[in-house]
């Protein structure tokens, strides 16, 4: 195997990691939901929290593009 | 055929003013350029809103005050009264990083935060200001931040290792987070224009999406800009009442 495939061999699987930033981004939305049915009341600050949480683990599902980013044009 | 076109070619830094200092080239760049726009952007909005001010405020006023009660209000739910003397500081971070993310949005911009070494040096002030302000508080105490109170003795081996390297990396992850959201931000929108424009008259529904990524753009330049003062603040916090 050159040096050039395997460095898209590893791009492609270092993608796999968004899989655990989809997770996390699910249950950040799945828990802000039920939180709201729970207290509706509340819905305003959890909205707030949520989509700084979203915004937070967006970031890591980046930092990831960042590395593939890395190994396809840098290394 | 579908073309992406040259989605990296907007964060080119080109020479308006070339300009050597000894060994180092500080030439003034587009980059530089955009800096002072935005400067003066948010000095003019500050200036013009508080011109003639009263205390019912106008319109323009009421914005101004909206923007900065934002701020104080951030700053002020982390750290309380005690942070209330370090408010400029966020505050410029603040308006500097969110008018580098929205004079980005606009076609044939600079989006100065989408350099890793804008971004990087504003963690480091950041990180450098948290540091001394710390040190001139507490003196030597402040290094009891590396061990938070109520850790069993024998666990300190192990925590305080952590600890340092978590605050080291403090500054990685702030400026990281920013410089990448905005250079990605930016590929996508390149990206998803260029393709939308290639495919002739099919391309008018994606051109409606394309609307709706710019949307969400904008709500993101905001948002990387409330973080970064957020965690700005949150770091103060750490180092003016530590663990």
């Amino acid at each position: 195997m050159t040096f050039e495939i395997a460095k898209v061999f590893a791009a492609a699987f270092s993608a796999l990691a968004l899989f655990g930033v989809a997770l996390s981004m699910g249950r950040v939305v799945s828990s802000g939901l039920e939180s709201i049915a729970r207290n509706p009341s509340a819905s305003g600050d959890i909205q707030k929290f949520g989509i700084l949480g979203m915004a937070f683990t967006e970031a890591l599902g980046l930092f990831v593009l960042f590395v593939i980013l890395l190994i396809l044009f840098a290394v | 055929m579908i073309k992406v076109g040259k989605p990296m070619k907007q964060f080119d830094i080109h020479e308006l003013v070339p300009f050597e200092l000894g060994q180092f080239n500080v030439a003034f760049t587009n980059s530089a350029l955009w800096m002072v726009i935005g400067i003066l952007v948010m000095s003019a909005f500050i200036f013009m809103g508080t011109r003639r001010a009263s205390v019912v405020p106008g319109r323009f006023q009421a914005v101004v005050e909206l923007f900065y009660e934002f701020v104080f209000g951030l700053l002020h739910a982390q750290t309380g009264d005690k942070g209330l003397k370090y408010f400029p500081f966020v505050f410029c971070i603040f308006s500097f990083v969110l008018m580098g993310n929205l004079l980005g949005l606009i076609p044939h911009s600079f989006t100065y935060t989408s350099h890793l070494a804008v971004t990087f040096a504003l963690a480091f002030i950041v990180i450098v200001t948290v540091t001394l302000i710390g040190i001139a508080r507490h003196g030597l105490h402040f290094f009891s931040l590396f061990l938070p109170s109520g850790t069993p003795l024998w666990m300190a081996p192990l925590m305080i290792p952590l600890e340092v390297t978590s605050y080291l990396m403090r500054p990685v992850s702030l400026s990281l987070r920013l410089f990448i959201n905005m250079m990605v931000g930016h590929i996508l929108l390149k990206v998803f224009a260029a393709i939308s424009a290639s495919i002739g008259i099919a391309g008018l529904l994606p051109t409606l999406v394309n609307v709706g990524i710019t949307g969400l753009e904008l709500l993101i330049a905001f948002i990387q800009a409330y973080i970064f003062a957020l965690l700005t603040s949150i770091y103060l916090k750490d180092s003016i009442d530590l663990h």
